[in-house]
């Protein structure tokens, strides 16, 4: 019985479409975890000095995230990346990056479909990889 | 008038007040007990989210901003990026076993993407009084939501609507339960997308997963198994919270030391309460989740007005 159930399971053929954005999905996400952990190692050990040092969080995490920018010239939008080199920043690129997952997984599932010619699918692609760059474009700010 | 005071007037009074509460609850205790305690509290969240079958990501934020001393929009980031990395890690599996279907999320995504994205512009810009009162109230209709909602396994759908159609929604997915192939289809698309942007613009707002919502969307209006809806909830998650998580992310909003062991600790947790998933009952969880909830909601509330 056990044979004949998997049987039945393995003649599901997953979606092309699927099965691609799974594995661009699957191995974005480890890499982005494995920086996450590496980047806030370096990080809390000090082998790399933050912006905001460690010992002054407590003060400033009770405040708002525009306010605590200002107090230390960091920039929204993008402009973080010009600190690339302090630890907070490196790990707060490491975050990023996971961010970045979907809008890697949707540009690799459009030539599918554009291959099909699937006008519908493809508009929804593209569509939402122009949300996803807006919000990510850092032309959306909060004042 | 009553609402014009009540949203307006008695947070901004008592607003000063809360930040020097919070900067004497915070400053006395070293920085590094933080992300510990944040690890091992996220690790707990971990194992009871599974336990009770709700997303880490609505448990994180209410629970979080009551009982920590960050600021809301600390939380609210952090919540997100939780979210996010939970479904980002569950995503492959339940996109390779057909159980989260890419065609189904798609269209739901693109809305829910938008109105998330305003959602979390309208949260940054409101000050945290404000958003400690309304995630309250939220967060007691999610009470309601996860009190009242039933669940269909199968529901039955006569026909497939024109959209469901056109972008070619359905599938076939093995279920174990019946040793049997189960093929689906879904309907009410339209009514779907439209309670697709609400949900969005409240997990954009207060960084909470929607997964409370999405399952029962899916499930109960578009007509999806249950198993399907499930599955496809947590995967549309990846999609809906980046485009919220962008904002926070970009306005500096996302604190490393905050999301980095919150993150970690819910996933630890979350495998470790699969495992204990067998050794439970679930109910008895999902009641505590009720009343832990519910307690949250109220001190959201409470100190949103800087009564506690």
């Amino acid at each position: 019985m056990e044979k004949t159930a998997s049987r039945t399971e393995q003649n599901i053929e997953t979606p092309v479409d699927q099965k691609k954005y799974a594995m661009v999905l699957k191995w974005s996400t480890r890499v982005g975890l494995f920086f996450i952990l590496l980047t806030f190692f370096i990080y809390l050990s000090g082998l790399i000095s933050p912006v905001v040092p460690l010992d002054k969080l407590p003060r400033l995490w009770v405040k708002n995230s525009a306010l605590l920018n200002e107090s230390f010239g960091i920039a929204i939008g993008w402009g973080w990346v010009n600190l690339i080199f302090r630890s907070d920043i490196m790990a707060k690129a490491a975050l990023t990056f996971l961010a970045f997952v979907p809008i890697l997984c949707y540009l690799t599932v459009l030539p599918i479909y554009i291959k099909k010619r699937e006008f519908a699918m493809i508009f929804i692609v593209i569509l939402e990889i122009s949300i996803l760059a807006l919000a990510a474009s850092g032309f959306l700010k909060v004042e | 008038m009553f609402f014009f005071f009540l949203f307006f007037l008695v947070p901004h009074a008592f607003a000063a007040k809360d930040i020097i509460l919070a900067e004497e609850t915070s400053v006395g205790i070293p920085w590094w007990i933080w992300p510990l305690s944040l690890f091992v509290f996220c690790f707990g969240l971990g194992i009871v989210a599974v336990l009770a079958g709700v997303g880490g990501g609505v448990l994180f934020v209410p629970i979080l901003g009551t009982f920590f001393p960050f600021h809301m929009d600390f939380v609210r980031g952090a919540g997100l990026m939780v979210a996010l990395a939970g479904s980002l890690s569950a995503g492959p599996g339940l996109l390779m076993r057909n159980l989260a279907s890419l065609r189904l999320c798609m269209p739901m995504a693109l809305i829910a993407s938008i109105s998330s994205i305003m959602g979390a512009m309208v949260g940054l810009a409101l000050p945290q009084n404000i958003v400690r009162i309304s995630l309250g109230l939220v967060i007691l209709a999610i009470c309601f939501v996860l009190l009242t909602s039933k669940r269909s396994e199968f529901p039955e759908i006569t026909k497939r609507d024109k959209i469901a159609q056109i972008l070619g929604i359905h599938g076939i997915y093995y279920e174990i339960t019946q040793r049997k192939n189960i093929n689906w289809q879904i309907q009410n698309s339209h009514i779907g997308l439209f309670l697709f942007f609400l949900v969005g613009f409240i997990a954009g707002m207060f960084g909470l997963g929607a997964g409370w919502a999405n399952v029962a969307v899916f499930n109960l209006v578009l007509g999806a198994p249950l198993k399907i809806s499930v599955a496809s909830s947590n995967f549309l998650l990846s999609i809906t919270d980046t485009s919220a998580a962008w904002i926070y992310l970009n306005n500096g909003a996302v604190l490393p030391i905050i999301a980095v062991p919150s993150v970690v600790g819910m996933m630890l947790g979350s495998q470790v309460g699969v495992r204990l998933l067998a050794l439970t009952k679930p109910r008895i969880v999902r009641w505590l989740v009720i009343i832990l909830l519910s307690v949250s909601g109220l001190m959201s509330i409470l100190k949103g007005f800087a009564v506690i």
